[in-house]
């Protein structure tokens, strides 16, 4: 039984072929170190590793390419913008539905002083959610954090009115797209995010141990790290210039040539189309899941204007990773039981101690797929 | 005569190359030979002609040039 995959939320499978061509040409023929040696290979390794920040800037419609830094991951970006701007005696507001990759950091930021407030998200009310972040302001907020979108229950948030609020406040503005980037045309050059945290492996297309900040505004974070740069080595202090200063050690020259290639996947095919087709497809399942009693949804039927396409949904009287081992085992279906990695989004929803069972489709997605779900949900007593 | 113009890293380097293109000026981008004893590895771009139009094309797109050389980059500093 062929498998079908609805763990895309984790990290879209299968690749598409033009990136998996992407990393064995890259791997295979220009696999130097790129920005070290002065070699025709790793000037050609580099040259490679610019293009990718070009299409990454471009693709969020950034100017400049040195805004494009690239990190293992958006938990990584999330804790260089987290981490490199707080000080002691800080405040920060954070949305209700924020994955551990923000939570944790600020956990553990609170030893050394800095706070923070949790605002909550009402579905489908972007005015009483934007009146919930500016009742949590206070004097000393620095930043505020939120996801572009739940990767619990798909609910997008109204990320640049928002950020607008904050700004009247002269609050940063940090955007963790992990579940938004490459599924929502996201344009920085007229927004009011300062710094969008990005995964490279999940709705770009990428490979997993590449992602992404692109900082949007004058104000650089500290650095997390520091090492060698390949630049102005012979200082012992980091360099300031971007995308070096949080750049040092070898990059994963693989994942970020492959995440250009998704990029270039992704604007051939349009993101628009992408986007409304995976949302047909998320509305249908919702329609047919409806329908079955012993089904829980968790939210409204999701429509283009306040939903990703992400499904998540129980079978009464059960626990989500036992519904998704079913569905795993009996009909090869992989989706995501549990909490996510985000127990705050499921204690807002009252979900924590069954979680939920997360569905998201990607490009691939046919709606036989999702017919075979809804006939294993239906079977499963 | 070839010119050589340093630059703060391999990205600035590669931006500058793609600019100057843009406005007919073909360059190369390599990695110094010579000033390592001051600043250690760095990259810039290496052009053929029109050097005084290209640096002032790089200003005007906020790259500033460290410094220039002609042929083997030996007088570079």
């Amino acid at each position: 039984m062929k498998m079908i995959y609805f763990d895309n939320g984790a990290t879209t499978f299968p690749k598409p072929m033009s990136v998996i061509n992407s990393v064995t040409n890259a791997v295979k023929y220009f696999g130097a170190n790129p920005g070290r040696g002065g070699h025709k290979l790793a000037i050609k390794a580099s040259e490679m590793v610019f293009n990718a920040r070009a299409t990454v800037a471009d693709f969020f419609g950034v100017d400049n390419p040195e805004k494009v830094i690239f990190t293992l991951n958006c938990t990584t970006a999330l804790n260089t913008v987290i981490k490199g701007l707080l000080k002691p005696g800080d405040h920060v507001i954070i949305s209700s539905y924020e994955h551990n990759a923000v939570v944790r950091p600020l956990e553990k930021l609170k030893e050394r002083g800095i706070t923070y407030t949790v605002a909550d998200v009402i579905e489908k009310n972007n005015d009483k959610t934007l009146e919930n972040f500016r009742n949590a302001i206070q004097d000393n907020t620095k930043l505020m954090i939120c996801t572009y979108a739940s990767n619990v229950f798909g609910i997008k948030l109204p990320v640049e009115r928002l950020c607008a609020l904050c700004h009247q406040y002269n609050i940063l503005c940090c955007v963790d797209a992990a579940q938004g980037a490459g599924v929502i045309p996201i344009n920085l050059s007229n927004s009011s995010i300062d710094y969008l945290c990005i995964a490279g492996h999940k709705g770009l297309y990428g490979l997993m141990g590449v992602g992404a900040i692109i900082v949007n505004c004058d104000i650089i974070p500290d650095s997390l790290i520091e090492g060698g740069t390949g630049s102005n080595s012979i200082n012992y202090v980091q360099p300031e210039i971007l995308p070096d200063k949080f750049e040092s050690g070898t990059n994963n020259f693989a994942g970020i040539i492959s995440l250009n290639a998704g990029i270039k996947f992704l604007k051939a095919r349009n993101i628009v189309n992408i986007y409304k087709r995976e949302i047909e497809l998320i509305s249908y399942l919702y329609k047919k899941l409806d329908r079955i009693n012993s089904v829980v949804l968790y939210t409204d039927m999701p429509d283009a204007d306040y939903y990703v396409p992400l499904l998540s949904f129980n079978i009464k009287g059960r626990d989500s990773e036992s519904v998704s081992e079913i569905l795993s085992t009996r009909f090869n279906i992989a989706t995501r039981g549990g909490l996510h990695c985000a127990p705050l989004a499921h204690k807002f929803h009252n979900t924590t101690k069954d979680g939920a069972v997360r569905v998201v489709p990607s490009v691939f997605t046919t709606k036989k797929d999702i017919d075979m779900l809804i006939y294993a949900v239906r079977n499963i007593k | 005569m070839e010119k050589f113009i340093k630059l703060s890293s391999t990205t600035e380097a590669m931006r500058a190359k793609n600019i100057l293109r843009k406005y007919g000026i073909f360059s190369k981008v390599k990695k110094t030979t010579a000033g390592n004893s001051t600043s250690g590895c760095s990259f810039g771009i290496v052009i053929s002609e029109n050097n005084d139009k290209a640096i002032k094309i790089l200003k005007e797109h906020g790259i500033t040039p460290f410094g220039q050389a002609s042929g083997d980059e030996n007088d570079i500093f």
